[in-house]
C-alpha cells in the first residue's frame, strides 16, 4: 500500500479504547439563550409567588396612565404630565420575576401629590418590599380592604434577573408607543375627545 | 433532503482514501436458519477495494476452513451491512471475529437517525437514499427465497446464489463512500467519527454474540402451553374475570368496564369521543398507576397480542431473535415483541428456566436515567440525590415536601408521587401522563413537577439547552456519537429530545457493558432495556455476576465521566425459573390451569 493511500500521521481509532473517542461536550457548541424581547406591565395575580429586585437602580417612581378597556398602562413623563393630569396615578414601577422565571414591571401605588392613600395601596406596598427577601403571593380579600400576603416558606432558589440594565428593561415595557411624552401622542387626544 | 448522486460522485473518489486501514474488506453472507436456531452459512463473498480482490466460497469450503479466508485484525477493515448476520455466521463457523467493523447499516442510521427515510433502513433503502444504482426488489426476494429454501442447490442455484450474495457486496463497495464523507469529514482530523463508528461496529460483534447465546427456555412446558393455549384462554377469561366481571361470553365489554371503574373510583382516560381509551398503552400505564388493573390488563394482551408461536426457540432450547440494534430513535435495541422472550407479556418470562448445571443473572442499572441526567448536567443536588441510594425520598426532602428525617416507610405515599415524577422526567413525560401513570390529580403533578424544576434548576437548564442545541443545531448527540436529527423531515417534539440524552447515553452505557462483557468471554443472553441477562455454570455464577457488575460499573462511568451507576443483580439457579415482578400473577394462574388441562380433567 502506498503512503498517500494511508495517512501515516493519524493513528487509527481504536474502538476498543473508547476514551479518546468520548465527546466531552465541546461537539454538541450550537445553542440558544432566552431572549427577553417583552415585558409586561402589569400586577401580580392571585396564583403566582413574585419577588421585587431589590436594587433602587432597578424602581422607579413615576405617573403612569392605565386604559382599563384595554388592559394597557402607558408610562407619562413630566412634560407631559398636565395635560393628564386627572387621568394619571402615581406608582412606583418595580422589576418583578414570578417562580416560573417570567419578568413583569408592576406599578406599586404610591401616595398621591396630596398624600392620600388607601388600605389596598398600603397593602400593596408591604408586599412589595416584603418580595424584595422572600416569595410572596397577595391576594386581594375584599373583607379585609385589602391584600392578604402569603411569604413562601422553605428553600426556595433566589430569581435570575434579566441582565440589562433598567432603563433597557423600561423600553422594553412601553415600547410600541406606550410612553407618552406630549400632548400629541394619540392616546391623550383620544382622551380630550379629539 | 437525500444528497444527489452527482454531489457524491465527488466524494467517491476521496473517501477510501482516508480510511488508515491496510485492508478494506466488504463481506457479505448468505444463510439460512429455522427459527430460534443458528444460523447455517451458504456461502460467502468477500472483496478487498484496495486490490480489487474477490473471495467467493461455497458452503463446504466455508465449513473446512477454521478461520476466516481474509486478514481480521487492526489494519483491516471489516465492511458489512448489519454485520451482526455477518458476524453471526463467523461465530456459527467457529471463526475469529474481525477487530475493526465497519457497518454501513448503523450508519446509514445515523446519518438518518430522526428523519424520515422514504425507502427504509435496509441495503436497497440505503442506496436509493444516496442515489445509488440498487438491484430490483422482486429480485432480491427471489434470491432470498432461494437461499431460504434450504437447499438442495445444484449447479446453476449455486452460481447464482454466489453472484447474488457478490452483487451485495459491490453495493457495499458503491455504498462505502457515501458513508466515508460523514464518518471521515475533511475537518475530523482526530478521526473522532470514524473511531465512533467502529464503536457501534464493535457492538454489532457483541450482539451476534448474545444473538448467538440465547435465552434458555424451558421448551417443554411451552409446548404444553401451545398445545393447550386455546383452552387455557378460556379458563384464564373466567379465573380473573371473577374479579372484574367484564365479559360477557369471552368478549370484553366495554359498558361493564366502565361500571367496574366507577365502582373503583378509578380515573380513565377517554378518546376524543369521549369513549374509554382502552389501547395498550393506556392499560399499560393505569397498571402501573393501580395495581388491581394489572390482571386485566395482562390477560387483554395474552388474548390479544400473544401469539405463543411467534416466539422464537430453537431446538436447542434458546430464544434467538434478531435483537435490532440501533433500531430505536435512542439507539436502543427494538427486537420484536412477539419472538423475544422478553415482550410486553411479562407473565411469559416464567419459561426463562436455565439449564441443569447452570444459574441465570438478570443485571440492571439502577436508576440509569437519573444517574444520567445528573452526571451529564452536573446538577449537584441530583447527584446528591442519586447518590443517597433513594432519589425519590431526597427529591421529596429537597423540595420540601418531607421532613428530613423521613424514610421510605414514614413517608411512603411522598415518596411514591416524588417516584412518578422523578421517572416521569427521565422518561420524557409531561404532567398529564405523569398524573395517569401515578395516579395523581394533574394539578398535583404539575405542582410536583414545578418543585421538580426549582430543585434541579441546573439540570433543567441543560435539558432545555440540549432542546435548543437540536433545532438550533439540527442535531444531538451522545457522549459517544449517536445522534438525533432535526429538520423539515423530522416529526420529533421538545419532549423527545429532552428525553434524548438520558435514553440514548443509556443505550451507549449498555452497548459498553455489552461489548466489554461479551469480550471477556462472559455468556450474555440478551440485552433488556437497561439491563443484561447473563448465564454461567453454578460454580462460577458468582464469580461471572461479580465480574460483569465491574464491567457495567465501568461502562457507566466510561458514559457518565465522575459518577457510576449502581448495578442489581436477580440470580436463578436450577431448578429454579425466572419470575417477573410484574407477571408473576398471572403466571400462577395459568400453571394453576395448566396441570389440569395436561391431565384432561378439564374439557
Amino acid at each position: 500500500m502506498s503512503d498517500d493511500v494511508k495517512d501515516k500521521k493519524t493513528p487509527a481509532p481504536n474502538p476498543f479504547n473508547p476514551d479518546s473517542l468520548r465527546i466531552t461536550g465541546d461537539v454538541n457548541t450550537v445553542g440558544a439563550e432566552k431572549l427577553l424581547v417583552r415585558l409586561p406591565v402589569r400586577k401580580p395575580t392571585k396564583q403566582e409567588f413574585f419577588r421585587v429586585h431589590v436594587d433602587t437602580e432597578y424602581r422607579l417612581p413615576c405617573a403612569i396612565l392605565e386604559i382599563k378597556e384595554e388592559r394597557e398602562f402607558y408610562l407619562v413623563t413630566p412634560g407631559a404630565l398636565w395635560a393628564l393630569a386627572e387621568d394619571v396615578r402615581h406608582v412606583e414601577l418595580r422589576l418583578c420575576q414570578n417562580r416560573q422565571g417570567a419578568s413583569f414591571m408592576w406599578p406599586v401605588p404610591m401616595p398621591g401629590p396630596d398624600g392620600r392613600t388607601n388600605s389596598w395601596h398600603e397593602s400593596a406596598r408591604e408586599a412589595a418590599n416584603l418580595a424584595e427577601n422572600s416569595w410572596i403571593r397577595m391576594i386581594a380579600v375584599m373583607a379585609e380592604g385589602g391584600y392578604s400576603i402569603y411569604r413562601a416558606t422553605g428553600a426556595i432558589p433566589d430569581p435570575q434577573w434579566p441582565e440589562k440594565t433598567f432603563q433597557e428593561l423600561l423600553q422594553l415595557a412601553f415600547k410600541d408607543g406606550k410612553l407618552i411624552d406630549s400632548e400629541g401622542h394619540p392616546i391623550v387626544q383620544q382622551l380630550n375627545g379629539a | 433532503m437525500a444528497p444527489s448522486t452527482s454531489s457524491h460522485a465527488t466524494n467517491i473518489g476521496n473517501g477510501l482514501s482516508r480510511f488508515p486501514y491496510g485492508q478494506i474488506w466488504c463481506c457479505d453472507f448468505e444463510f439460512h436458519h429455522a427459527d430460534g436456531d443458528l444460523p447455517v452459512p451458504v456461502c460467502m463473498v468477500a472483496k478487498e477495494l484496495r486490490s480489487g480482490q474477490v473471495i467467493r466460497l461455497w458452503q463446504d469450503e466455508l465449513r473446512q476452513s477454521g478461520c476466516p479466508p481474509f486478514d481480521t485484525g487492526p489494519d483491516a477493515l471489516f465492511v458489512a451491512y448489519y454485520a451482526s448476520a455477518e458476524i453471526g455466521c463467523f461465530l456459527a463457523l467457529g471463526w475469529r471475529t474481525p477487530e475493526r467493523v465497519l457497518d454501513l447499516f448503523t450508519e446509514f442510521r445515523a446519518e438518518t437517525n430522526g428523519l424520515w427515510v422514504q425507502h427504509g433502513n435496509g441495503l436497497l433503502g440505503a442506496l436509493s437514499y444516496f442515489g445509488l444504482p440498487a438491484m430490483g426488489t422482486e429480485e432480491k426476494t427471489e434470491m432470498c427465497d432461494l437461499v431460504l429454501s434450504g437447499g438442495p442447490w445444484d449447479a446453476h442455484d449455486r452460481e447464482s446464489i454466489l453472484d447474488y450474495c457478490q452483487s451485495d457486496v459491490e453495493a457495499l463497495q458503491r455504498l462505502i463512500p457515501a458513508i466515508a464523507c460523514r464518518i471521515l469529514p475533511e475537518d475530523d482530523h482526530g478521526l473522532l467519527r470514524l473511531g465512533q463508528a467502529l464503536l457501534r461496529g464493535r457492538y454489532m460483534v457483541a450482539v451476534a454474540h448474545m444473538e448467538h447465546c440465547g435465552v434458555p427456555i424451558d421448551l417443554t412446558l411451552l409446548d404444553r402451553l401451545r398445545e393447550s393455549w386455546g383452552h387455557i384462554k378460556d379458563e384464564l377469561i373466567m379465573a380473573v374475570d371473577a374479579d372484574y366481571g367484564v365479559y360477557e361470553s369471552g368478549t370484553f365489554k366495554m359498558a361493564r368496564f366502565e361500571a367496574w371503574l366507577i365502582d373503583k373510583g378509578f380515573p380513565w382516560p377517554r378518546l376524543p369521543s369521549g369513549t374509554l381509551a382502552t389501547d395498550e398503552d393506556t392499560f399499560r400505564q393505569m397498571a402501573r398507576a393501580y395495581p388491581a388493573v394489572a390482571p386485566l390488563h395482562e390477560l387483554r394482551h395474552s388474548l390479544g397480542k400473544l401469539k405463543l408461536n411467534n416466539l422464537q426457540v430453537g431446538a436447542d432450547s434458546r430464544n434467538r431473535c434478531l435483537l435490532s440494534p440501533f433500531r430505536s430513535k435512542t439507539g436502543r435495541n427494538q427486537p420484536s415483541n412477539a419472538k423475544f422472550i422478553f415482550g410486553p407479556s411479562r407473565w411469559l418470562r416464567g419459561l426463562i428456566k436455565p439449564a441443569s448445571g447452570y444459574g441465570i443473572a438478570y443485571l440492571d442499572f439502577g436508576s440509569q436515567e437519573i444517574a444520567i441526567a445528573a452526571a451529564l448536567s452536573g446538577d449537584e443536588a441530583m447527584i446528591d440525590a442519586y447518590t443517597s441510594g433513594d432519589p425519590y425520598m431526597t427529591f421529596a426532602k429537597q423540595a420540601g415536601l418531607a421532613p428530613p428525617e423521613a424514610t421510605k416507610e414514614s413517608h411512603k405515599g411522598v415518596r411514591n408521587r416524588c417516584k412518578a415524577i422523578v421517572l416521569g422526567v427521565g422518561y420524557g413525560m409531561g404532567a398529564e401522563s405523569m398524573a395517569y401513570r401515578a395516579g395523581l390529580q394533574v394539578a398535583e403533578a404539575r405542582e410536583l413537577l414545578r418543585r421538580h424544576r426549582e430543585t434541579y434548576r441546573v439540570f433543567w437548564q441543560w435539558a432545555e439547552n440540549n432542546v435548543n442545541v437540536a433545532l438550533a443545531g439540527g442535531v444531538l448527540r451522545t457522549v459517544y456519537g449517536w445522534p438525533i436529527h432535526t429538520g423539515s423531515r423530522s416529526k420529533l417534539n421538545d419532549r423527545s429530545l429532552l428525553n434524548f440524552p438520558m435514553q440514548a447515553n443509556g443505550a451507549e452505557m449498555l452497548r459498553m457493558a455489552a461489548c466489554m462483557g461479551t469480550e471477556a468471554g462472559l455468556r450474555i443472553c440478551a440485552p433488556i432495556h437497561d439491563a443484561l441477562l447473563l448465564e454461567a455454570p453454578l460454580e462460577r455464577l458468582d464469580e461471572d455476576v461479580f465480574h460483569l457488575r465491574s464491567l457495567m460499573v465501568k461502562a457507566s462511568e466510561m458514559v457518565m465521566g465522575t459518577l457510576a451507576c449502581r448495578v442489581d443483580a436477580d440470580l436463578v439457579r436450577y431448578p429454579d425459573r425466572y419470575r417477573d415482578e410484574g407477571g408473576g400473577e398471572m403466571w400462577d394462574r395459568v400453571m394453576k390451569i395448566l396441570p389440569a388441562r395436561a391431565a384432561g380433567v378439564v374439557e
